[in-house]
C-alpha cells in the first residue's frame, strides 16, 4: 500500500477532496502547478489564469506583499516555517482572506530549488474575528463615552470596562481598568460587598433610588445605583453597575428644606405678632371704651335729672369705672413695655430659687387654701430667661393655681421641668377647677377672659404671661379637664 | 302704648346694667327687666322657663365679652335651645367692640336682629322696644 503509485494516488485524492488548493513552485526555473481546487478558491475555472508566481502577485492585496515576502525570506534563508495570512482578489474583484502555508525542499548544497505549498480559504473566519473585534472596541467606546456613571466588572470585582463618567463622578484621577473595585474605593462597607455578592452569586438585580455614600475623605455622596449580573453563556460573567450622582439635587433638597422650615417659624412668628396686634387693638377700642362708654352713660343720667342724689349716684360709680380704666391702662402700659423690652436680656435662672422666692410671697394664700405646693427640676434646674418674666410668670401660675381651687379638694399644685428639642417645658399642674376647654380653648391666654363667677378673677395674669413668654419667643400651652384641674405648659427657649 | 316688654340684659358691666336700668325705667316701655352677668346664667334662666313664655324676655340685649360663656357662647347655646322655646324672642347685640370682623360676624347670625356699640343711648333703647 505504500508504493510510489499509491502515494501519488494518496496526494491526488487529498487534495481534490480536501478544500486546499495546492501550489507547486519550481524555484530555478520559475515554472508554477496550481492545483483544480487552488482556482476555484479565486473563483477561476481551472487554467482560466496562468498559473504563475507572477499571477499569485498580481492577485495579492498590495498591502500584503511585504509581508509575504519577508514571510518567504526567512522560510528560505532561516528556515522559517512559511505560514501567512493574506488577501487575495477573486475574480469578482473583491479580496477574500486565506491561509498560505509552504514547505521548500533543497538540493545537496542546500540551494531551495522547489516549494510546495496549500491555500485555504479563511474570510468567514476572517470576518466574525473582524467583527467581534469591531464590536468590542466599540463596546468599550460605547462605554467609555457614555454620559452615565457605568462599570462592568468580572466575578473578582476587578474593572473591565468604564466610563469616563464614573471616573469624573467619584473623583478617580486614573484608569480602573484592571484594578479591584476594592482597591479604588477602600471605604466600601460590608453593605455593599453584600450587594456585590447577592449579584454575583445569586444572579439578584438590585436597586436603590437614594442611598448615602461616605467617601474615605469624609465627603458624603448621594446616588442612585442599580447592580446586575451580566453573562458568558448561562454563567454569570461579573457585575454592572449604573450609578447616578444626586448629591447636587439631595442638597438642594435639604436647603429647600431648612429654607421651609425657617420660613414656617417666621410665618409663625409673624402670626403671633399678628394676633397680638389684634389683641391689642381689641384691648384699645374694648377695653378702653367701655369704661369711657360708662362715665358717657353716668353723665347722661345726671344731665337728665340733675339732683342730690343723682349726683351722689354718679360719683360713686365714676370710681369703680375709673379703677376699671385705670388697671386697662396700667395692662396696657405693662404690655407695651413687654413688647418694647423684646430684647430683654436674658439670664440664667435658678428654677428652685425662684419659685422658692414666689412661694414665700403667697405664703399667706397657701396657707389660706391649705395648700400643698411642689416641684421638680431635676431634668431641667436652670432656664435662659429675664428674671422679672421668670417671677411674674410663676407668680401668675400659682395665684392662678390656688384662686381657681377646688372647694372639694386640698389644693396640691406641682410644678416640673421637662428638657425638650431645643426647648424647656416648665409646668404648673393642679387639682383645680379645671377650664372647659371645648369652650374657652380659643380665649384662655385672652385678656379680661375669665371662666369661673370668681369675684377677685380679672383674666390678666395668663395674658401677661403669654405676652411675656412670646417677646422671648417661646410658646404657652393648656390642658385640662373641667372639675379635675389644669396644667399649663411655658415653653421657653433653651438658647 | 303697646303691653309694657319684658327686657333681659346679659351684660358683666355692673355699671352698663345701672345706667341701663335707669335709662329703662325713664322710658316706661318696660316692666320688667332680667339681669345676666353671664351667658351661662341667661341660657340656664331660658331653659328651665321654656315652656312659660311669661316669664321669658321679649328682647335680650346681649354683651359679647363676659367670663365664663360670653356672648358667642351664648349665641352658640340659644340656637341650641331655641326650637324648645315658647316665645320669638328679639335679640340686640350691644358691645364696646368696634371690630369689624364682631360687627360682621354677628350680622351673619339670622337670630341676631342688629349690633349697637356702646354707650347705649335713651333713644337707642326706645327705638329698639318701640319696634317689637
Amino acid at each position: 500500500m505504500n508504493t510510489e503509485k499509491d502515494q501519488l494516488l494518496r496526494l491526488e485524492l487529498l487534495q481534490k477532496g480536501s478544500n486546499m488548493g495546492i501550489w507547486d513552485w519550481n524555484i530555478t526555473t520559475g515554472e508554477e502547478w496550481w492545483s483544480e481546487r487552488f482556482f476555484t478558491l479565486l473563483g477561476y475555472q481551472p487554467g482560466e489564469i496562468p498559473a504563475k508566481f507572477e499571477t499569485f502577485l498580481e492577485l495579492l492585496h498590495p498591502d500584503d506583499k511585504e509581508g509575504v515576502s519577508i514571510a518567504i525570506e526567512n522560510h528560505l534563508k532561516n528556515n522559517v516555517k512559511y505560514d501567512v495570512q493574506i488577501r487575495m482578489r477573486r475574480k469578482n474583484g473583491k479580496y477574500f482572506w486565506y491561509r498560505s502555508q509552504g514547505q521548500t525542499s533543497k538540493d545537496n548544497n542546500g540551494t531551495p530549488v522547489r516549494m510546495v505549498g496549500s491555500l485555504i480559504d479563511i474570510n468567514e473566519l476572517k470576518r466574525s474575528e473582524f467583527e467581534r473585534e469591531v464590536i468590542r472596541k466599540n463596546l468599550a467606546q460605547f462605554v467609555k463615552h457614555s454620559p452615565a456613571a457605568i462599570a462592568m466588572l468580572d466575578t473578582d470585582m476587578d474593572y473591565l470596562l468604564v466610563s469616563d463618567v464614573w471616573l469624573t463622578d467619584y473623583n478617580l484621577t486614573e484608569n480602573v481598568v484592571g484594578k479591584n473595585h476594592y482597591e479604588v474605593f477602600p471605604e466600601i462597607g460590608d453593605e455593599w460587598k453584600e450587594h456585590h455578592r447577592l449579584v454575583i452569586e445569586e444572579g439578584k438585580t438590585l436597586r436603590s433610588d437614594k442611598d448615602k455614600f461616605v467617601r474615605a475623605d469624609g465627603s458624603v455622596q448621594y446616588l442612585q445605583w442599580e447592580l446586575r449580573p451580566w453573562y458568558i453563556g448561562k454563567k454569570i460573567g461579573g457585575i454592572m453597575m449604573f450609578t447616578n450622582l444626586i448629591t447636587d439635587i439631595v442638597k438642594k433638597e435639604e436647603t429647600l428644606k431648612k429654607k421651609n422650615t425657617q420660613l414656617k417659624a417666621l410665618a409663625s412668628k409673624l402670626t403671633t405678632q399678628k394676633n397680638q396686634l389684634e389683641d391689642y387693638a381689641y384691648i384699645t377700642s374694648h377695653n378702653l371704651r367701655s369704661p369711657v362708654g360708662n362715665i358717657n352713660a353716668l353723665l347722661n343720667l345726671y344731665n337728665s335729672d340733675p339732683n342730690a342724689e343723682t349726683l351722689k349716684f354718679f360719683i360713686e360709680n365714676l370710681n369703680t369705672t375709673t379703677n376699671n380704666l385705670n388697671s386697662t391702662i396700667d395692662n396696657l402700659s405693662e404690655l407695651f413695655t413687654i413688647k418694647k423690652n423684646i430684647n430683654k436680656r436674658k439670664v440664667t435662672l435658678d428654677l428652685e430659687k425662684n419659685l422658692k422666692g414666689v412661694i414665700s410671697s403667697l405664703s399667706e394664700e397657701i396657707k389660706a387654701k391649705d395648700a400643698i405646693v411642689e416641684y421638680d427640676f431635676s431634668k431641667a434646674k436652670e432656664v435662659r430667661f429675664p428674671k422679672v418674666y421668670l417671677e411674674s410668670i410663676l407668680l401668675n401660675l400659682l395665684t392662678n393655681a390656688l384662686k381657681y381651687s377646688s372647694p372639694d379638694r386640698k389644693p396640691h399644685i406641682t410644678f416640673k421641668s421637662t428638657p425638650k428639642k431645643g426647648y424647656i417645658t416648665l409646668s404648673c399642674t393642679d387639682n383645680g377647677l379645671g377650664i372647659n376647654l371645648d369652650r374657652h380653648k380659643h380665649k384662655i391666654f385672652g385678656l379680661n377672659k375669665t371662666f369661673h363667677r370668681n369675684a377677685d378673677a380679672r383674666g390678666v395674669g395668663l395674658f401677661i404671661t403669654k405676652a411675656q413668654v412670646e417677646a422671648m419667643e417661646g410658646t404657652v400651652a393648656v390642658d385640662s379637664v373641667e372639675h379635675e384641674g389644669s396644667t399649663f405648659y411655658i415653653n421657653i427657649k433653651k438658647i | 302704648m303697646a303691653k309694657a316688654k319684658c327686657v333681659a340684659i346679659i351684660d358683666d358691666d355692673i355699671i352698663y346694667r345701672i345706667t341701663t336700668q335707669k335709662i329703662l325705667e325713664h322710658s316706661n316701655l318696660t316692666d320688667k327687666i332680667l339681669f345676666f352677668s353671664d351667658g351661662e346664667e341667661a341660657i340656664e334662666y331660658l331653659s328651665i322657663r321654656q315652656n312659660r313664655p311669661e316669664e321669658l324676655p321679649d328682647v335680650i340685649l346681649l354683651d359679647l365679652n363676659m367670663p365664663v360663656m360670653d356672648g358667642w357662647d351664648f349665641l352658640e347655646e340659644y340656637i341650641i335651645v331655641k326650637p324648645k322655646i315658647g316665645k320669638q324672642i328679639t335679640i340686640y347685640v350691644v358691645s364696646s367692640s368696634v371690630r369689624k370682623s364682631d360687627i360682621e360676624k354677628a350680622k351673619k347670625i339670622s337670630e341676631v336682629t342688629d349690633y349697637i356699640v356702646k354707650p347705649v343711648t335713651g333713644d337707642a333703647l326706645t327705638t329698639i322696644l318701640r319696634g317689637l
